[in-house]
C-alpha cells in the first residue's frame, strides 16, 4: 500500500517534470524572420520571400600587375562603378531556395589629357566622359541543403546558379572612339556550380566554400570602332573562401570572409592572345549585420590584398533586406 | 544678541535640512558596466577614472573637387588630378581621474595623386608624360592631455586639452621614381614621373583645445575649437633630376619652410534616440595661416585655406566594451582647399583594465 503511494508521487512528479520540458520555447514564423545572419538556416524557410537591394561603389585607383605589385594607374583618368542590385529570394521548402538578381549598374570614366604640337605652337585639350547605366547580366540561382542545418547545425548547400546576359553586350550610340556608351553585360550565358558548408555555434558560424563558374563562348564588338561581332571566350573562374562570422550583441553580427578568386585566360577568335594572363586576387572583406526584426542592414568592405593583374581597389557594398 | 541667537537658530535650521539630504545622496558606486554603457548625453568630455580606450578608424576619401583662393569649385575629375585618400587613424587614451585624461594618436595615410597627362607631338614621334604625386606614410605622433571641471556630470561640461605633436615620421620626400616606358626611339616613349611623399611635417607643433557640452534631455549641443602651431621652421629637400637616354640620375636641394598655424572649430547637435544609439550632425572648420616655403632663397607665404564640412553620423554601442562610430563628410565651402567626400568608421574599444 505504502510502496503504491510512493510509485503514484513519483509519477505525479514525473508528470510534473514533463510538463516543465514542454515549455521550451518554440520558435514561431515571426521569430524565425528574425534570425540573424550567424543563426540563419543556410536556405530560406518554406513560403518564406526576402527581398532587398545592395548598392555598391568603386573607385578604379590601382590595380595589381601581372608582378603582383600594386600600383597607381598612372594615366589621368577618373572611372567609378556603382550600382544597384535588388536580390529576391524565396524558400520552396526548408531546404530549397531560389534567387533572382537584377543588377542595375551606373559606370562612368573620365579622361584628360593634354597635347602640346610645337610646330603650331598649339595646345589641344583632349577629354572625353564615357558613361553607361543600365541593367547588367542578370542571374538566378537554385540552392539546396544537401546536409540540412536542423540537425546538428551543420549545413551542406549546394548551388546552381545561371547568368543570362541581359546586358547590354556592345557599346551604344557610337559617334567616335571616345563619344559612345560602353557595354554593361558580359555578352554571354555563364553557369555556376558551387558547394558550402556551413557550421553553427552560437554565437558563432564557420563556412567554407567553392564555386566554379563556366563561362558559354559569345560574340560582342571589341571595340567601338568594330563593324563585327568578335567571337570570345571569358576565362572560367573560380571563388573559394572561408568565412567566420560572430555575433558582437543580440542583433548586430560581424562577418569576416577570405576570398580567393581564379580566372582563366581570355580566348578570342578561339585562341588565347599571346599577352593574356589568368588573374587572380585574394580579397577580405569585413561586414557589419544589423538585425532590426525582420529588416537587416549589411555594411561591408571587399579589400584586395593580394594578386595578379586585377584591379586592387575596395568596393564598398550597402545592403538592405526584409523577409516577409 | 537674543535676535543675532534666534536667527542664527533660523538659518541653522534651515540650513541642516539641506546639509542633511546632500549627505544623503551618497555618490553612486562605480559600476563598470553602467560607465562603459553610459549614453552620449550623459557622460563627460573626458574618459573616467581607470578607463581605456583604443580607437581604430579608417577614412575613405574621395577627392574629386577642391575650391581655389576665390572659393569657386574646382572639378578635380576635369583636371586630371582626381584621387581616392585612405587613412587609418590609431588612437589611445586613459582615463588618470575622473577629470584628467592622457592620450596618443597617429595615423597612416595613402594617397596618389595623378595630374594631367601630357603629350608633346613632333615629326619623329611623341612623348607622353604621366605624373604621379604619392603621399605614403605615418604622420606624426600627436600627445596630449585634457582636464575637464572636477564635478560630476549633470548637463554641462568643461574642458581644456593641450599637446604636442611630435615629428617622429618621415618628412623629406623620398627619392623619385620616374620611369620610362614604352620606348622606341629618342623621341618616342612615354615618360612616368613618380614623387615619393611621406607625411610628417618635420618640425614639433603645439596644440591646444577647449571644449563644451550641454546635455538637455536627449539632445546635446557640443563645440570645441583647436589651435596648432609650429615650434620652429624645419629643413626638407627637393628632388631633381636629369634624364640621359633612359636614365634618371637624380640631385636634391635643400629649403626651408615654416609649417602653418591652424584653426579649428566644430560644432555639433546630438539625438540620443536610445541609450545605445546617438545620432549627430557635425560642422567643422578650420582655417591655416601665417606659414611659408622657401623657393630660391626667397621666403613665400603659403596661401590661406580655409574649409567648411557638414559630417552627419552616429554612435552604436555594440556591447560594453565596442562602440562604432561612423560620419560622412560633405564639404559645403572653402578656400585654397581640397575638399574630398569622405566616410569615416571608427572601432571603439574600451576597458577598465584596474577595476574590477
Amino acid at each position: 500500500m505504502i510502496m503504491k503511494r510512493i510509485v503514484n508521487i513519483l509519477l505525479i512528479f514525473l508528470v510534473a517534470l514533463t510538463g516543465y520540458s514542454q515549455t521550451e520555447k518554440q520558435l514561431v514564423p515571426s521569430d524565425l524572420k528574425q534570425l540573424t545572419v550567424v543563426t540563419e538556416p543556410s536556405t530560406l524557410y518554406k513560403g518564406f520571400f526576402r527581398a532587398g537591394t545592395a548598392l555598391s561603389y568603386s573607385v578604379v585607383d590601382k590595380y595589381f600587375t601581372n608582378e603582383k605589385n600594386k600600383e597607381y594607374f598612372l594615366q589621368s583618368a577618373w572611372a567609378t562603378n556603382s550600382g544597384f542590385n535588388f536580390i529576391f529570394q524565396y524558400g520552396i521548402t526548408d531546404r530549397l531556395q531560389v534567387d533572382a538578381a537584377f543588377p542595375l549598374a551606373i559606370n562612368i570614366r573620365q579622361s584628360e589629357s593634354r597635347i602640346f604640337v610645337p610646330s603650331a605652337d598649339t595646345t589641344v585639350n583632349y577629354s572625353f566622359t564615357l558613361q553607361s547605366k543600365g541593367l547588367g547580366d542578370c542571374y538566378f540561382t537554385l540552392k539546396y541543403q544537401i546536409l540540412n542545418e536542423k540537425s546538428n547545425n551543420t549545413s551542406l548547400t549546394g548551388s546552381l546558379e545561371v547568368t543570362v546576359p541581359t546586358g547590354e553586350k556592345n557599346p551604344t550610340d557610337v559617334k567616335g572612339e571616345t563619344d559612345y556608351n560602353p557595354p554593361l553585360g558580359n555578352g554571354c550565358f555563364a553557369t555556376n556550380l558551387g558547394l558550402k558548408y556551413r557550421k553553427i555555434q552560437f554565437p558563432y558560424s564557420y563556412a567554407g566554400y567553392l564555386y566554379y563558374t563556366y563561362q558559354f563562348p559569345g560574340s560582342k564588338i571589341m571595340d567601338p570602332s568594330d563593324t563585327q561581332e568578335t567571337e570570345f571566350k571569358d576565362g572560367n573562374h573560380l571563388d573559394a573562401g572561408l568565412s567566420f562570422s560572430i555575433h558582437l550583441n543580440e542583433w548586430i553580427a560581424l562577418t569576416n570572409d577570405a576570398n580567393l578568386y581564379f580566372r582563366s585566360k581570355d580566348e578570342i577568335d578561339g585562341k588565347i592572345p599571346d599577352d593574356a594572363i589568368a588573374p587572380w586576387a585574394l580579397s577580405y572583406e569585413p561586414r557589419l549585420v544589423f538585425q532590426v526584426k525582420r529588416f537587416r542592414i549589411s555594411e561591408a568592405v571587399r579589400i584586395p590584398i593580394y594578386g595578379k593583374g586585377i584591379g586592387a581597389d575596395p568596393i564598398y557594398v550597402l545592403i538592405a533586406q526584409y523577409v516577409f | 544678541m537674543k535676535q543675532v541667537l534666534i536667527w542664527t537658530v533660523i538659518f541653522f535650521s534651515v540650513l541642516m535640512p539641506g546639509a542633511t539630504i546632500n549627505a544623503q545622496q551618497e555618490k553612486q558606486a562605480r559600476d563598470k558596466f553602467t560607465l562603459l554603457t553610459m549614453p552620449y548625453n550623459q557622460r563627460p568630455l573626458t574618459l573616467y577614472k581607470g578607463q581605456f580606450q583604443a580607437n581604430a578608424a579608417y577614412r575613405f576619401g574621395v577627392r574629386t573637387k577642391s575650391y581655389d583662393e576665390h572659393g569657386d569649385k574646382i572639378s578635380l575629375k576635369e583636371d586630371g588630378a582626381a584621387s581616392v585618400v585612405h587613412t587609418y587613424l590609431l588612437e589611445v587614451k586613459y582615463g588618470i581621474t575622473d577629470f584628467i585624461e592622457i592620450g596618443a594618436d597617429s595615423y597612416f595615410l595613402r594617397n596618389g595623386i595623378r595630374s594631367e597627362t601630357s603629350s608633346t607631338i613632333s615629326g619623329s614621334g611623341t612623348i607622353t608624360a604621366n605624373t604621379l604625386n604619392e603621399y605614403r606614410g605615418f604622420g606624426d605622433i600627436s600627445l596630449g592631455a585634457a582636464l575637464r571641471v572636477p564635478i560630476e556630470y549633470k548637463s554641462w561640461d568643461i574642458s581644456l586639452k593641450g599637446g604636442i605633436i611630435l615629428p617622429a615620421a618621415e618628412h623629406e620626400p623620398s627619392q623619385p621614381t620616374h620611369i620610362i616606358t614604352d620606348y622606341k626611339s629618342p623621341n618616342n616613349y612615354t615618360v612616368n614621373y613618380q614623387f615619393n611623399n611621406n607625411n610628417g611635417s618635420g618640425v614639433s607643433q603645439y596644440f591646444f583645445s577647449g571644449a563644451a557640452k550641454i546635455s538637455l534631455s536627449k539632445i546635446s549641443i557640443e563645440a570645441r575649437g583647436a589651435y596648432r602651431f609650429p615650434s620652429k621652421e624645419g629643413e626638407s629637400k627637393r628632388w631633381g633630376w636629369t634624364l640621359y637616354g633612359s636614365t634618371f640620375t637624380y640631385y636634391s636641394n635643400p629649403y626651408s619652410y615654416l609649417p602653418d598655424r591652424l584653426l579649428t572649430i566644430n560644432g555639433s547637435i546630438h539625438y540620443q534616440a536610445a541609450g545605445w544609439f546617438d545620432i549627430f550632425i557635425t560642422n567643422y572648420y578650420y582655417k591655416t595661416s601665417s606659414g611659408w616655403t622657401e623657393y630660391y632663397d626667397n621666403k613665400y607665404a603659403n596661401p590661406e585655406s580655409t574649409l567648411f564640412t557638414i559630417e552627419p553620423g552616429f554612435e552604436l554601442q555594440i556591447s560594453p566594451s565596442i562602440t562604432i562610430y561612423q560620419y560622412a563628410g560633405f564639404q559645403i565651402a572653402g578656400t585654397n582647399a581640397d575638399a574630398p567626400f569622405y566616410l569615416l568608421t571608427t572601432l571603439s574599444f574600451n576597458m577598465f583594465p584596474f577595476f574590477k
